[in-house]
């Protein structure tokens, strides 16, 4: 073979390759930047943050009209029955305030959102750092990357009928993994109460760009395990306190208030301190189911 | 604009040696190399636009000097010579070392005196030795000073300007006909070009990157390791810096060559010597040659006579001065002493005679004085070194792998990382190195199958977003 052959064959190899690559992520369009995502079902498989940050250019703000926004805390609640919304979990691992921003100014770009129900709790707060995937995501990822062709597997993987562990609901709401429960009862840091700068002016930010797109605010405080919470009840009241007086004025729901203190005292809704288990998230989800459309109507 | 991006390989890359051939259809004269220079100006101001005026200046002054040497006698000849080092060496302190050298003087450090931190200019270190090269060539009459037009080409050359290899001028201007001329370079010596490119593309996206993923895992879990661990992670790190930078030397040399430009390899193998000795012979050449010359023999042809204590002082002084040029800090000092120390023994005891040591402990042995080197290489404090040195002969806890069995986070990636390691620990222990495969290279469908996923495979771990930047750009 000579070299001009060999140059020649790399190039009609490359080009084979990369057509071919196209095609199926055409056809398979995980993310739903590539085909119109109305009426398609979508879900999280792998990288959860890539994920939503790609779902919510498109599927998104085409098929959903209001938001959970959070950690991982609310990652597993699924308010779709509350009436009159359709509300997509935006919730990822390790949340802070700036990547959640990162993940809603996609979906705010093109779309108009009735609800948005914001986690308030210090780990939203704390830092400003984004990592893991939100650092420099890009739409050429759903074109070509480790966790698309992840994506695309599994999709044929379950369209075989085989298992394929833990997706998300079509409104993003990701199952936890069952683990046994494990509380580490201890206070916490001082520093996991801080109030970042960056990540407060994010937040207020975040808000204002709902707001300006028709979307009410229902501030949303998750409940911590009642033990772990009774060590840091002092820190946290501060936490809530400030965060009140920063944030623009919008309902609250304090599952850290009395109302919840049985659930909080029930470890069975628990895999850890923060995590509830999938049997703890269908009970706040149906407190929330109720206690929404109240806190909006008053 | 890094080697690793989609701009360089998609976009400049591409377009530069598009235009490069039309120019050599062109009557102008020498329109191949203006389009070179031009390129390489818009490479290196592309990060720092601000810094373009520190390469041109020291371009402008280098070129002077030279020129200034070149019709006088050989007393003010040796002044103008000297000159010019001194300035040179100046100015690459003024940006690195001013500072440090400051925070060492007790009675400067009592009255807080510091000048600003300048930011220094991408590659400084690098295009400062080529042109202190050139100016010793040009002073020992290897080469008659060039014009400012050539000068500029060499120092500027975008494949080599930020991190190397680190070119000899006459290697290099003598090219610059070829270069002009109106044929191409060959279909051979493309092809070489795009086999080695992908090489050394996958080295560092996907190689180094798997590496420094359980490297940076260890240092930032320095206070918890096993000693073990300790040095899994300090050679993980090794191996991470080796795939890095001769992965980008690599593709250096691809560019270079794809443009018809022949510059220095910079890696061999390193990481199969049998010696310390050895391990330099393959480890950044070009670094290495200038050490040898400029700093090692200098030093010892200044006494009166080559004995072994005055080698082992010319040793360890030139591989503290190559510690220091990495960075303004004692712990690439200390790096360079560490080998400096590794060397003298070497020589010492290749001088004395002495038993030979049977293949596999020297491997080891000079295995285990890179990881333990390279633990102050990595470091970021002298404190911070010592701590994690005493983790490494933390005997409490020998054997412990929590660590290792969380290096590679959670999830899919872990068994990407895993297998990316293991390859690449056998590819630096056993394999050829990318050069010398390069070197061989036959157009041949295995190899033209190997281009094609190398090249495929690392635009897909770039486009995953998990690429970092090159370690050596940081010198």
């Amino acid at each position: 073979m000579t070299s001009r052959t060999w140059i020649l064959q790399i190039a009609a190899a490359s080009a084979i390759v990369l057509c071919l690559n196209m095609a199926v992520a055409y056809c398979m369009d995980p993310y739903g930047v590539m085909r119109d995502p109305r009426g398609r079902e979508l879900r999280v498989i792998f990288s959860g943050r890539k994920a939503k940050f790609l779902l919510s250019k498109h599927y998104v703000p085409a098929n959903y009209d209001s938001l959970i926004i959070g950690p991982s805390s609310s990652e597993n609640w699924d308010l779709t029955a509350i009436p009159g919304f359709k509300i997509y979990n935006e919730s990822i691992l390790g949340a802070n305030v700036v990547e959640e921003k990162s993940i809603v100014d996609q979906a705010l770009s093109v779309g108009h959102f009735k609800l948005a129900l914001c986690i308030m709790y210090p780990t939203m707060t704390s830092n400003h750092v984004i990592n893991d995937g939100l650092d420099s995501v890009s739409s050429a990822e759903a074109l070509g990357s480790i966790h698309l062709y992840v994506h695309e597997a599994v999709q044929v993987l379950a369209a075989l009928h085989l298992p394929v562990g833990r997706l998300s609901a079509p409104d993003g709401a990701t199952p936890l993994k069952q683990v046994p429960a494990y509380f580490s009862l201890v206070q916490f840091d001082p520093s996991y109460f801080h109030l970042d700068p960056v990540a407060v002016e994010s937040y207020i930010d975040m808000l204002g760009s709902l707001r300006s797109r028709g979307a009410r605010i229902v501030y949303i405080i998750p409940p911590l395990y009642e033990p772990c919470r009774a060590l840091n009840a002092v820190a946290l009241n501060d936490y809530k306190q400030s965060m009140q007086r920063i944030l623009p004025a919008a309902p609250i729901i304090d599952l850290d208030g009395p109302d919840f203190a049985n659930f909080r005292s029930d470890a069975s809704n628990y895999l850890d301190c923060f995590h509830l288990t999938t049997s703890g998230a269908i009970k706040v989800d149906k407190y929330l189911t109720q206690q929404i459309p109240i806190s909006l109507s008053n | 604009m890094s080697f690793n991006s989609f701009k360089y390989i998609l976009l400049f890359l591409p377009l530069v040696i598009l235009l490069v051939n039309l120019a050599r259809k062109l009557p102008l004269p020498r329109a191949p190399q203006l389009c070179i220079l031009l390129a390489s100006i818009y490479f290196y101001a592309y990060a720092q636009p601000a810094h373009l005026a520190y390469l041109l200046g020291s371009i402008i002054a280098n070129w002077l000097i030279a020129r200034w040497m070149g019709p006088t006698e050989e007393g003010p000849r040796k002044r103008i010579f000297l000159f010019g080092i001194v300035l040179n060496v100046t100015f690459l302190c003024l940006f690195k070392y001013v500072n440090f050298f400051f925070s060492n003087i007790p009675y400067l450090v009592h009255h807080h005196i510091q000048l600003p931190n300048l930011q220094f200019p991408l590659g400084i270190s690098f295009f400062t030795l080529a042109q202190i090269m050139y100016l010793i060539e040009c002073y020992e009459e290897m080469i008659p000073p060039s014009s400012l037009f050539d000068h500029a080409t060499f120092v500027s050359f975008f494949p080599y300007v930020i991190s190397g290899p680190i070119p000899r001028a006459d290697r290099i201007l003598h090219q610059f006909p070829a270069l002009n001329a109106r044929t191409s370079p060959s279909a051979d010596v493309i092809a070489r070009a795009l086999y080695l490119f992908s090489m050394g593309l996958i080295k560092k996206v996907v190689l180094a990157d798997a590496f420094s993923k359980a490297a940076d895992y260890g240092f930032n879990s320095a206070k918890n390791m096993s000693a073990m661990e300790g040095w899994f992670f300090a050679a993980s790190y090794a191996l991470q810096l080796y795939f890095d930078f001769s992965g980008y030397s690599d593709m250096a040399i691809a560019s270079a060559l794809m443009l018809g430009v022949e510059i220095p390899r910079n890696f061999d193998a390193p990481f199969q010597s049998l010696s310390i000795i050895e391990f330099w012979q393959r480890w950044h050449i070009t670094l290495s040659q200038f050490i040898t010359t400029y700093l090692y023999t200098p030093i010892l042809t200044s006494f009166k006579r080559a004995t072994l204590r005055n080698a082992s002082f010319a040793t360890l002084t030139a591989m503290a001065i190559a510690g220091l040029w990495h960075g303004p800090s004692w712990t690439f000092v200390i790096f360079g002493l560490i080998h400096g120390v590794a060397l003298v023994i070497n020589q010492y005891w290749k001088k004395k005679k002495m038993s030979a040591v049977p293949d596999a402990v020297g491997w080891v042995l000079t295995m285990a004085v890179v990881a333990f080197a390279n633990v102050f290489f990595r470091s970021p404090t002298l404190h911070f070194a010592v701590g994690y040195v005493s983790q490494m002969f933390n005997w409490h806890n020998a054997f412990g792998t929590a660590n290792l069995s969380a290096m590679n986070g959670a999830g899919l990636m872990v068994g990407v990382y895993l297998i990316a390691q293991v390859v690449g620990a056998v590819l630096a222990v056993a394999g050829k190195s990318s050069e010398t495969l390069a070197r061989n290279f036959t157009p041949t469908a295995l190899n033209a199958a190997a281009t094609v996923a190398f090249t495929l495979g690392a635009l897909i771990f770039l486009n995953s977003s998990i690429s970092k930047p090159f370690v050596y750009f940081a010198f």
